[in-house]
């Protein structure tokens, strides 16, 4: 049987006198399903800095379900409700004189509730304090209870979305290829270079033409026919 | 002049080259030495071991008091020269239970749940150079001591966790409830059966571990009635574990290797509590004065040290360090480096096999070697004449050892005035 969403589950953790601290009272589905161990981790002391605290709780199942809880200390006239007995004169003490501890509240599924009403923590307190009076009554040989569920005065609030999968890049090494072009730049052009280096050695400069020779009686005819220099013809003025 | 066959063979020489010269390069590049900012953090961050202490006691037997009054005594450096450093969400948790235990008008604190199981890390602080840095890292693990003796419940993963650090741990330090002595002391049938629950969970878990070991026995004030004289107190305690058959062949299976201690503690002190038809209450003028509440942790790392040279020989021993002296002459961070390859090749299997597989042989190597080189004013004249980063690593390795120096001579304070807390039967002369 699964939760509804305005039924609130009663749960509670908590010590003996002599036995630790382990999870008293539970839904009866968590308990039918041995899913109910989370609630030992997830349920913490306060410490004495809100009066209550809620979270959002994962069991080993999977089931995602959100735990209001609060403290309380246990009292005489706690451990005498209900009993014949007289109640004691002191403080209830573990056997190692310390004080007895409730970590009670209840869990819902499919929702969260953000302002518990003290109403919803008065009845789950009612349900943990018969539990444990029954767990001190016989500490080595009690085994969980189931809890009754109850209707939420609580307002419930809507779960938030899970959380996306973070995407996680693969850290990728600087590449070598501005290296590598360098080098090749560099190649090309110490070949360049010795190919023109060795390039220009191999067809000669044009000779130059002999130089004019002194005058003569016959004149020498040749197939070319040299063009005097012209005058030189004076630069027109610039006028400024 | 070069022909065209010429050109293509010293375009070839000319490729070949530059090819060579990049794989050179990338092959350097992948085995850069840090420069020296990052070799200056990269050998003081890389270095600092963290030793994994796991406390093994029942509910109630003080694991969460003796926490707060150690981290209370070493927070401030007092004549140590040292002190250690918690996270700030930690430190809050801490002073909360120092605060609820302190007041003689509070009640102790409820006790450890499930839900608050968790390692408080310690930065063990000291001076390097002009400013203070962690040389040591000490991880104490807090969790509700019925996780020892109790099932887990269907889905929980507790005790899983608390099986997996007992088995990871560097050192492991056993609780022995004083109040369960003093109730075996007079003929309590429950006291006498919970210490020897307490001393079979310790036995399962120590019997088979490699790490160093000590005992403390907490609530040590409310045992001031058995004697006058603290010696012949702890004697007596002694003559009363070791007449338990299993805590005897504890000792003596493991103090062949290693060196076991009995520590008495009181978190409170000796004037705080008092014991008043079974039950502890707080005297509403007590003083608060813890007493030995640093020296399990001080125990530790002397002994890893300890433990590190038992388990190798002269001739091992020898080698390493002449070995690290050599690797020593180009600098401390080339040192760090490489000595522990050369010293896990040399005596890798005999620390392995004493120290258990991990982190902490290797560590404990460099402790080791640490503790056994030149002492510390010889080697101001070592600075001179080395980079900046090799001076920063050897300031790091002379405060270190400094460190270890203290923490030794805490223990050595310990075993001069209470000679019956030195277990086992091996002679430390």
């Amino acid at each position: 049987m699964t939760a509804t969403a305005t039924a609130g589950w009663p749960f509670l953790i908590a010590r003996g006198r002599r036995r630790g601290y382990r999870v008293l009272l539970a839904p009866g589905w968590l308990i039918d399903e041995c899913d109910y161990g989370f609630l030992e981790e997830a349920v913490s002391p306060l410490g004495g800095a809100a009066p209550y605290r809620t979270a959002t709780a994962t069991s080993a199942r999977g089931q995602r379900l959100a735990l209001v809880w609060a403290e309380h200390l246990v009292t005489t006239a706690d451990l005498a409700a209900g009993s014949a007995a007289p109640p004691e004169s002191t403080t209830p003490r573990d056997e190692h004189s310390r004080p007895l501890r409730l970590l009670y509240g209840f869990l819902c599924a499919d929702t969260t509730v953000d302002d518990p009403s003290r109403d919803d923590l008065a009845r789950s307190r009612q349900a943990a304090l018969g539990a444990y009076r029954r767990f001190l009554a016989d500490e080595d040989h009690f085994t969980v209870e189931s809890s009754t569920p109850f209707d939420l005065v609580s307002a419930p609030a809507p779960q938030p979305p899970p959380p996306l999968p973070a995407v996680t890049r693969q850290p990728t090494r600087r590449p070598a290829v501005p290296v590598l072009l360098g080098l090749l730049a560099a190649s090309l052009t110490a070949v360049g270079a010795i190919w023109f280096a060795t390039s220009s050695g191999d067809t000669p400069p044009p000779g130059c033409p002999p130089p004019p020779t002194s005058s003569s009686s016959t004149p020498t005819p040749t197939a070319a026919t040299t063009t005097p220099p012209a005058a030189a013809t004076p630069l027109p003025s610039s006028g400024c | 002049m070069l022909g065209e066959h010429g050109i293509v063979v010293i375009a070839i020489v000319v490729v070949a080259t530059n090819f060579v010269v990049f794989l050179i390069a990338a092959w350097m590049r992948r085995n850069r030495r840090p420069s020296p900012s990052e070799g200056a953090d990269g050998a003081g961050a890389a270095t600092v071991p963290t030793f994994r202490v796991v406390a093994l006691g029942l509910q109630g037997s003080g694991k969460t008091l003796l926490l707060t009054s150690m981290y209370r005594r070493l927070q401030t450096p007092g004549d140590r020269g040292f002190y250690v450093r918690a996270p700030y969400d930690q430190l809050i948790e801490l002073n909360r239970w120092y605060q609820q235990v302190a007041d003689t008008e509070t009640d102790w604190p409820e006790g450890t749940s499930r839900g608050e199981m968790r390692e408080f890390e310690f930065d063990v602080m000291t001076s390097v150079g002009e400013s203070a840095e962690p040389v040591l890292r000490l991880g104490y693990l807090e969790y509700p001591g019925e996780l020892l003796t109790d099932q887990d419940a269907p889905g929980s993963t507790a005790q899983t966790r608390l099986i997996a650090s007992l088995a990871s741990a560097d050192a492991l330090i056993g609780i022995i409830d004083g109040l369960r002595i003093w109730q075996t002391y007079h003929g309590e049938a429950r006291g006498r059966l919970i210490l020897h629950a307490a001393l079979d969970a310790m036995i399962h878990s120590m019997l088979p571990a490699a790490c160093p070991i000590a005992f403390v026995i907490t609530k040590w004030d409310l045992l001031d009635s058995l004697h006058p004289d603290e010696n012949t107190r702890l004697h007596m305690v002694r003559t009363l574990l070791m007449g338990i058959e299993g805590f005897r062949d504890l000792v003596r299976v493991q103090g062949t290797r290693r060196v076991m201690r009995l520590i008495p503690v009181t978190a409170v002190g000796h004037d705080f509590a008092v014991l008043d038809h079974g039950e502890v209450r707080k005297r509403p003028d007590g003083q608060f004065r813890p007493s030995n509440v640093d020296v399990p942790l001080a125990a530790v790392v002397p002994d890893i040290l300890r433990q590190v040279e038992l388990s190798l020989d002269q001739a091992t021993r020898e080698r390493i360090l002449a070995e690290a002296h050599r690797r020593l002459r180009p600098g401390p961070l080339e040192a760090l480096q490489s000595l522990s390859s050369f010293a896990a090749h040399k005596a890798g299997t005999a620390v392995v096999s004493a120290m258990g597989v991990g982190g902490i042989g290797t560590l404990a190597l460099h402790l080791f070697v640490d503790s056994q080189l030149a002492p510390v004013r010889e080697q101001a004249s070592r600075l001179t004449g080395l980079d900046e980063a090799d001076r920063r690593a050897e300031r790091f390795v002379q405060a270190r050892r400094r460190v270890v120096h203290a923490l030794q001579d805490r223990v050595n304070v310990l075993e001069a005035t209470l000679p019956s807390s030195r277990l086992g039967n091996e002679d430390w002369s």
